[in-house]
């Protein structure tokens, strides 16, 4: 059936767990995951309640083709309200803690209340306990796991934590699962810090059924075939993410120093062909690469750093191989910081991982802190002595430390830029949305990215909408509110599934979702159904953030991207169009022009 | 005349050299998709820069290219 039909509620308040039976009717119409987790946050939790309060929710959910034998079936999310944004959060995690959630029997974990002394949530099938995590209070996401294992005598365990950034309340601390993977973005880990939850830690052995076992094995083998014979799928698995890098170089949309500039001069030492060539000492940085669960993809990178190198040169501990620089961490701990030392960059995504913070929200707010001081608005005196300028490695670096630490200047870097900003009179130097940093790509060069940004429901995001074809394609506006409309919806319904979204750049299409999804579940999942439900995730978490207080004001971009035009690259002279396109979107969408869904469109989405 | 052709990202294996980047002796005149070809059967479908203009698909068979052009030729891409 795909779904185990069974979530666990855990109230930590009370110190009890038990399981129930999950919702059947909302599962048809939320498919899972994203879908479901925001159904039941929207029935259970007052949006206006604070993120960090004890009456905030955090709900982890699996997909219904999590834990099959699906090509990238190891997903799940984790939804709440972003401790960064304020807004719906839902963030989004492979690995393989989400299959092993899966076959320990439950399709999600709701997590209410507040312990009032650290605990970790301990699942092995049936059972579930919440256990003392005094002695785990403090230490790192890696260390965390190896204590858990080593406490059960159990090598199979899998284990989402947090680190000691969310602990002390970095606003964009995450959860992070299987040592290098994590639901990143919003701040999810500082409101699982906030509840003194350290870690879950499962152990599953049962399978998963399907509703259609030999349709489904037909339909995941024809799948991953299609995946298998796609380019875009072995340019994927040979280069990762990273190989990004130098098209959105070349294509003048790789935001660097604060979106200051859309090209980065060292864009060469940080991109693919460089990972992979030896360095001049003969060290290469890159190791092999990595998969998540089930997955016939593995485009995650698996490296280490050079033994001379200026972080480890001290620190044997960070010599080891871990996750490595995916291109959104590459852009964030490198060209938007001016930073073109891929061992640095690399080193400081270490650390993300390991004291459980969103390289990409940091990087944007080191980037930030970088103009504030350059600019004059702070100086030694504020930054602890920290000389903080564009393109020095080594300020990167120790700002990392003091951030995952918590020490001095580094915890209001961790508020996030838009805090930040604030705070020392400078607010539109916060490249941000809904006070979510950018992603990897300017909206200046790409219109429909910018508009992407303005309205994702969790703040600005590159895996909200897919603009990327039309955006490559055209700086012409008149199809971009429709493009990112349409492919909002759509990514909706995939991160509802299980699967992940990367699987859809690399050969399959809407169709390789519904064949799969109808295989699995019962109900009659067409492509239309797909798209429909995507359609009511989206205005469902649009509701939410409407009764959180944001308004069509926030549906924006920074002063930067609406008034300065880009400085080069195949944008040049162009600023995001943003006040021309939302109308249009809006009406696209059937809300108002203030933003807002119209009963119309509410009854349509049985949302009424 | 002499064109450079840039192989970037996934596209750099095309170029069928370590440094991604092929020198062309085309015709004068020769249009855009001319430096394209040979280089694989999904060409149409790549990003195409003329100096770092955007040149659309449907003016590559169009547009000539001149002497000392760099053309960039980018995989299509979707998030990462």
């Amino acid at each position: 059936m795909g779904w185990q039909r069974r979530i666990l509620r855990v109230n930590l308040t009370e110190g009890r767990a038990a399981s129930e039976p999950l919702n059947m009717e909302w599962a048809q119409q939320y498919l899972g995951q994203r879908g479901l987790g925001t159904r039941y946050f929207a029935a259970e939790v007052d949006p206006r309640v604070d993120a960090l309060a004890p009456e905030m929710k955090l709900i982890f959910a699996t997909g219904p083709l999590t834990g099959t034998m699906a090509s990238t079936g190891g997903r799940y999310s984790v939804i709440t309200k972003g401790a960064l944004t304020g807004a719906i959060a839902c963030s989004n995690s492979g690995g393989k803690f989400g299959a092993e959630l899966k076959f320990a029997g439950y399709d999600l974990i709701i997590i209410e209340g507040r312990a009032t002394r650290p605990v970790y949530l301990y699942i092995r099938d049936d059972e579930a306990e919440l256990l003392p995590a005094d002695a785990l209070w403090g230490a790192s996401v890696w260390r965390t796991e190896e204590l858990i294992r080593t406490a059960h005598q159990d090598p199979q365990i899998r284990v989402a934590s947090i680190g000691p950034a969310a602990e002390y309340g970095c606003r964009y601390a995450c959860v992070v699962n299987d040592l290098h993977r994590a639901a990143g973005r919003s701040g999810v880990g500082t409101v699982m810090g906030a509840k003194q939850l350290k870690a879950i830690a499962v152990r599953g052995t049962r399978g998963v059924a399907t509703h259609d076992p030999i349709g489904f094995h037909t339909a995941s083998n024809a799948a991953k075939a299609e995946l298998a014979g796609n380019a875009s799928r072995a340019d994927l698995t040979r280069d990762g993410t990273i190989a990004t890098m130098d098209v959105a170089n070349a294509f003048g949309t790789l935001p660097t120093r604060n979106n200051r500039d859309v090209q980065f001069e060292g864009a060469h030492k940080l991109n693919a062909t460089a990972m992979a060539t030896p360095n001049e000492h003969g060290h290469v940085n890159l190791i092999t690469n990595g998969a998540c669960f089930g997955c016939t993809i593995a485009c995650g990178r698996i490296s280490h750093i050079d033994p001379r190198h200026f972080t480890v040169r001290d620190q044997p501990q960070y010599r080891t191989a871990s996750g490595g620089l995916e291109y959104e961490t590459a852009y964030a701990l490198g060209s938007a910081v001016g930073v073109d030392d891929m061992d640095a960059a690399t080193y400081a995504g270490f650390l993300c991982n390991e004291y459980g913070m969103d390289p990409i929200s940091l990087g944007g707010s080191i980037a930030a802190a970088m103009e504030l001081f350059e600019s004059g608005a702070i100086s030694r005196a504020e930054t602890g002595g920290l000389e903080l300028r564009f393109g020095d490695a080594a300020a990167l670096c120790r700002l990392t430390e003091m951030v995952a630490k918590g020490e001095g200047f580094g915890r209001d870097v961790g508020m996030g830029s838009q805090r930040l900003c604030a705070k020392y009179g400078r607010p539109e130097l916060a490249m941000a949305v809904k006070g979510q940093e950018f992603a990897a790509y300017d909206g200046r060069s790409m219109q429909g990215m910018g508009l992407g940004y303005a309205t994702s429901n969790r703040g600005a995001c590159h895996l909200r909408a897919d603009p990327y074809g039309h955006d490559f394609s055209t700086t012409e506006i008149d199809e971009k509110p429709r493009i990112v409309k349409d492919s909002q919806d759509d990514v909706a319904a995939i991160d509802s599934s299980g699967l992940c979204l990367f699987a859809f750049s690399a050969g399959w299409s809407m169709e390789s979702l519904a064949r799969q999804i109808d295989a699995d579940c019962a109900g009659g999942w067409s492509v239309e159904k797909l798209k429909q439900v995507g359609e009511r995730i989206w205005n469902l978490e649009r509701q939410i953030n409407l009764a959180a207080g944001f308004t069509r004001r926030d549906d924006t971009l920074p002063r930067r991207i609406l008034e300065e035009p880009a400085p080069s690259g195949t944008g040049k002279g162009l600023v995001s169009r943003l006040p021309e396109m939302l109308p249009v979107y809006y009406r696209l969408r059937g809300w108002d022009e203030d933003g807002r869904p119209t009963a119309e469109t509410l009854a349509r989405l049985d949302l009424a | 005349m002499k064109v450079t052709v840039r192989f970037l990202g996934s596209l750099r294996v095309r170029s069928g050299n370590s440094s991604g980047v092929r020198e062309l002796d085309l015709p004068e005149g020769a249009p855009v998709a001319s430096a394209l070809q040979g280089f694989g059967p999904d060409s149409d479908h790549w990003l195409t820069l003329v100096n770092d203009a955007r040149i659309g698909r449907d003016d590559r068979g169009r547009l000539p290219l001149a002497g000392g052009d760099i053309v960039t030729v980018l995989p299509p891409i979707r998030g990462g």
